[in-house]
């Protein structure tokens, strides 16, 4: 569903080095977190120069004196300097975020490589061994280490380093493993010490940017950790510049005198902070972020209207202006009609067309085949008739969606929702992900039914069973009950046709229902749609990339390429005689049992990504009969008797057909 | 259900073998004649007798071996040993004895006040990180959204200690709306009992709650960008539909996963909290055996956290199982 734009602008994974400083500096908040680190290296260096007292000396001013010139920041209990002893703090904050993070990084990588590399019982005895240390609360794992060492400051800085280390250590784990894999599948003769060799090198550069970023975040977890021992008494020794300290001391005098409390704190929150910061913008900048393209405003379930959308007059069908196309409509039997629909999606910015003044007819019970590869705008066109589109990135630019005369376009949340699963219905491409996981079948189908037709849950469960009973699942009423993953590929489509057939729809969009299913059941599928479109009369829409599909079933066919209709036509007429070089070159690349010069020719190059078409045919720089009448102007669509066809060359094409 | 219950069992017997070799080994640098000094008193010279019944109560001159498999086989009868500094006098046949108390005993006392913080601390963090995450996740990118993340942010980096400092600069000397000290027991009344824990509570769950609005939001926009959040558009079903039966099931995966692991984040922040508050839990007897190097004691309180972490990761577990059927089938 997602169309390419989307795709391509999300940034790729792990670039270049300078795509990575350059998007972290875009990052004003990381920006700003990586300037307070540097001014506190630069406190922490400077501090007997910067600072104006000794921050041990007692005395040096009255007892909480107020802050002064001389004093910025006043004094405390015993009269030493706030300021200087923000000041030095820094070194002690400096020092902890080092000292833990390296000692984090010396037991999580080498515990994470031989985990991943040896595998087996090493590897289990190891992360066994790692959750064990997870299982014990951080600050009492730090205690516990620092008084078995006469509660030395530094061995309970190591205990904090060691209670922080699993999770960098299933981080560096999972790397290596992924890396094995692959290196194992590879080359498999390479064996003993250049192995490991091979696999270290590669190891290290994969895990390098998640380490990162997991050690800057941690950096600010071990100032936290070392205030709160601090406050516990296991800090350096009492009366010492730690921010830490000076919290707790000052807390004891809170009543009389509370601005001391906000000097160390303030400290520790900003120092921390920018360590986030900084760490959440690397993440960004590294592309290990995966919700990226979320962060913009989304609306998920009515697809907006352009505000300026100018409407096709509405005249009746018979003036054939207004981008529809193929054969005229055959009077008061039309379901659907879609005039003029042209579909934008703005990506930062910049708006590019995916879908170009598309039209078609759709009458009671009969089938058209959207067809085209992937990129051609097929399946935004499906979506657009639903108003499923996410907005942004999708606007209706113009066009009318008329469905039984109601223009679709128009139409509120509220309007759509009665008309979506009741009079138009929806089956998609994969039905694992297309079902929900969490609930059994027949309560996804009964569902359905109560949203539209209301009544009580015992009905729509029986109307869901008798469904299924109908698409042909064996023994429906257990079925009914099983979840999505416990039934196979093609019981699930059957399950969602199911669905979709509850409130006997009038029309169904299928999104290539058969393309994620193994080839016996498409064809068992395909003959399924083929029984139900009779049974229940219904027009249905058939989006798909295999001309095979469209062959079987439909009474015509809408060709797309690269947001365009290039041919429309009735479908017995586009295989004998395809206009468009597209749809001939479509059905080379179709496999066939029965012909005898049957070389499938697949069709050289890709569809060009919107915002980025050539001048021209949009086809061009992948056919084979393009001229230079095909590299200037844009080409019109043309209609001739019962088709249209979008190519200067149509006749010629058609008669070598 | 009950084979994810009896697979996670099976798995923890590894983790727990190690633990109760680490724990044990803490107890390798016992000094008994320290213990033994306790136990008399305090004097500072004690018979070489009571120094010889220290050292046999307490196995040391057993090989290590022995001596693990021993306290192995007490901690699972819930014998957590005797304090080596915390002594009592008992009535014995032959007069009055000097012990020291009974670390289950000690742990048992304490449990009801460190349990009322983290269940108070946990109250706060569903009450500010759920609504925070399901805001966010749900209108990505609006200024609600901006908000919510930058609390969150702001919550990971501001110290919870600091912030009851500050509550109760606020609320407890500005105002005396709220003790800033103690401690009263549920049985005394639950409006008392919980006035006392609101400063502690809401300090310690600001952390807690910024992850779990974190997750709660990354995972919410995830699932209502999948096929089957389509699936239940197409259907018909409206905004408050789609999002109550069909994503917030599947979405609360992800954070159920990282309470899991907060809960010894948890803990961890209770221990320093109880210490600002004057709050006798376990926290404090973690500390006051952490000055004493009362290594009984300390092993005790390491047991517990792990066996309530343990535990509390494995009703996460079946709520998973129960949140995502698929889990059951693996």
């Amino acid at each position: 569903m997602v169309p390419a734009v989307e795709a391509s602008e999300v940034p790729a994974a792990r670039s270049g080095n300078q795509g990575v400083v350059r998007r972290f500096m875009r990052d004003r908040f990381a920006v700003a977190g990586l300037l307070v680190l540097a001014l506190m290296t630069v406190l922490a260096v400077f501090a007997p120069v910067i600072a104006q007292h000794d921050p041990e000396q007692l005395f040096v001013g009255v007892p909480f004196e107020e802050p002064s010139g001389a004093h910025w920041f006043g004094t405390d209990d015993l009269g030493r300097d706030n300021a200087s002893r923000i000041v030095y703090g820094t070194r002690v904050a400096l020092r902890v975020a080092l000292e833990v993070a390296a000692i984090t990084l010396l037991i999580a990588v080498p515990l994470g490589l031989m985990a991943g590399f040896a595998g087996g019982v090493m590897d289990f005895l190891l992360m066994r061994l790692v959750d064990a240390v997870q299982a014990v609360p951080p600050l009492i794992f730090a205690l516990a280490v620092a008084s078995a060492f006469d509660l030395s400051f530094n061995w309970a800085l190591f205990g904090v380093g060691v209670s922080l280390s699993p999770s960098l250590t299933r981080i560096v784990r999972a790397e290596t493993l992924a890396v094995r894999e692959e290196t194992f599948i590879e080359a498999s003769v390479a064996v003993g010490s250049r192995t490991s060799w091979i696999l270290l090198r590669r190891v290290l550069p994969n895990i390098a940017s998640p380490i990162i970023v997991q050690t800057t975040i941690f950096m600010g977890v071990a100032i936290l950790a070392e205030a709160g021992l601090s406050i516990l008494g296991v800090g350096l020794s009492p009366g010492s510049a730690a921010w830490g300290s000076m919290l707790s001391d000052s807390y004891t005098y809170i009543q009389s005198n509370a601005q001391n409390v906000l000097y160390p704190g303030i400290a520790i929150a900003v120092i921390v902070l920018a360590f986030n910061l900084v760490g959440d913008g690397l993440r960004d900048a590294l592309g290990l972020d995966t919700d990226q393209r979320f962060r913009a405003k989304t609306r998920l379930g009515l697809t907006v209207v352009a505000k300026s959308a100018p409407i096709p007059a509405t005249t009746p069908a018979a003036t054939r202006t207004n981008g529809e196309t193929g054969p005229p409509p055959a009077g008061p039997d039309v379901v659907l009609e879609v005039r003029s629909l042209t579909v934008d999606a703005s990506t930062r910015g910049e708006r590019v067309t995916i879908v170009d003044d598309i039209g078609f007819t759709l009458e009671r019970g009969q089938v058209l085949g959207l067809v085209g590869e992937s990129g051609s705008g097929k399946t935004v066109s499906s979506l657009a008739i639903m108003r499923l589109l996410p907005s942004p990135p999708f606007t209706l630019r113009r066009g009318e969606i008329l469905f039984e005369g109601r223009d679709l376009m128009q139409a509120s949340m509220a309007e759509m929702r009665g008309i979506r699963g009741n009079e138009i219905a929806m089956v998609f491409q994969d039905p694992m992900v297309s079902l929900n996981p969490a609930h059994r079948v027949g309560r996804q189908i009964a569902e359905s039914v109560r949203l539209h037709r209301g009544g009580s849950d015992r009905d729509a469960q029986r109307r869901a069973v008798e469904l299924l009973d109908h698409v042909g699942i064996p023994d429906a009423r257990s079925r009914a009950t099983s979840y999505p993953h416990e039934l196979s590929g093609g019981m699930r489509q059957r399950a969602m046709l199911a669905m979709a057939l509850a409130c006997s729809p009038k029309v169904l969009i299928a999104d290539e229902p058969t393309t994620a299913l193994d080839v016996t059941i498409q064809a068992q599928i395909l003959e399924l749609l083929r029984e139900l479109r009779r049974e229940y009369d219904l027009s249905v829409i058939l989006v798909t990339h295999d001309l095979g599909v469209v062959a079987d079933i439909c009474d015509q066919v809408l060709v797309m390429y690269a947001g365009q209709v290039v041919e429309h036509a009735p479908a017995d007429q586009v295989f004998r005689h395809p206009e468009h070089p597209y749809t001939e070159a479509l059905l080379q690349a179709m496999p066939r049992l029965s012909s005898g010069d049957g070389d499938i020719l697949p069709i050289a190059g890709r569809v060009p990504t919107p915002g980025h078409h050539p001048a021209g045919c949009r086809f061009h720089p992948r056919c084979a009969h393009a001229t230079e009448l095909c590299r200037g102007e844009p080409i019109e669509l043309r209609h001739v008797a019962l088709s249209s066809v979008r190519c200067v060359h149509s006749t010629t094409a058609a008669g070598r057909g | 259900m009950t084979s994810v219950v009896v697979r996670r069992l099976l798995s923890l017997l590894p983790l727990l073998l190690f633990v109760s070799i680490g724990v044990f080994a803490m107890s390798l640098q016992l000094d008994p004649d320290r213990a033994a000094r306790v136990r008399a008193g305090g004097a500072d010279l004690t018979s070489f007798e009571a120094l010889d019944q220290v050292r046999e109560e307490l196995r040391l001159d057993d090989p290590v071996a022995v001596r693990y498999l021993h306290w192995v086989g007490d901690v699972s009868h819930l014998d957590l040993g005797q304090s080596l500094v915390n002594v009592e006098s008992r009535d014995t046949d032959d007069g009055v004895e000097l012990g020291g108390r009974s670390v289950s005993a000690l742990l048992w006392e304490r449990l009801p006040r460190t349990i009322s913080i983290a269940v108070v601390g946990l109250f706060f963090a569903l009450l500010l990180g759920v609504p925070a995450g399901l805001i966010g996740g749900l209108r990505p990118g609006t200024l609600y959204d901006r908000l919510g993340l930058g609390a969150a942010s702001l919550g990971l980096a501001i110290p919870s200690f600091w912030v009851a400092m500050l509550l109760v600069l606020s609320f407890s000397i500005n105002r005396s709306w709220f003790p800033a000290v103690g401690y009263s027991p549920a049985s005394e009344g639950v409006w008392e009992w919980f006035r006392h824990l609101i400063i502690p509570g809401l300090a310690l769950s600001l952390p807690i709650a910024a992850t779990l609005a974190r997750f709660l939001r990354a995972s919410l926009v995830d699932v209502l960008g999948s096929p089957y959040i389509r699936t239940a558009w197409a259907k018909g079903g409206g905004t408050a539909h789609v999002v109550a039966r069909h994503a917030l099931r599947n979405a609360a995966a992800a954070p159920l996963t990282v309470m899991g692991i907060q809960v010894a984040q948890l803990f961890s922040g209770a221990v320093v909290i109880e210490e600002l508050f004057g709050i006798e839990g376990v926290g404090g007897l973690v500390v006051s055996a952490v000055r004493s190097n009362d290594v009984t004691v300390l092993q005790g309180v390491v047991v517990f956290f792990v066996l309530v972490t343990v535990g509390i990761n494995l009703l996460v577990d079946v709520l998973h199982a129960y949140l995502n059927p698929k889990v059951q089938a693996l």
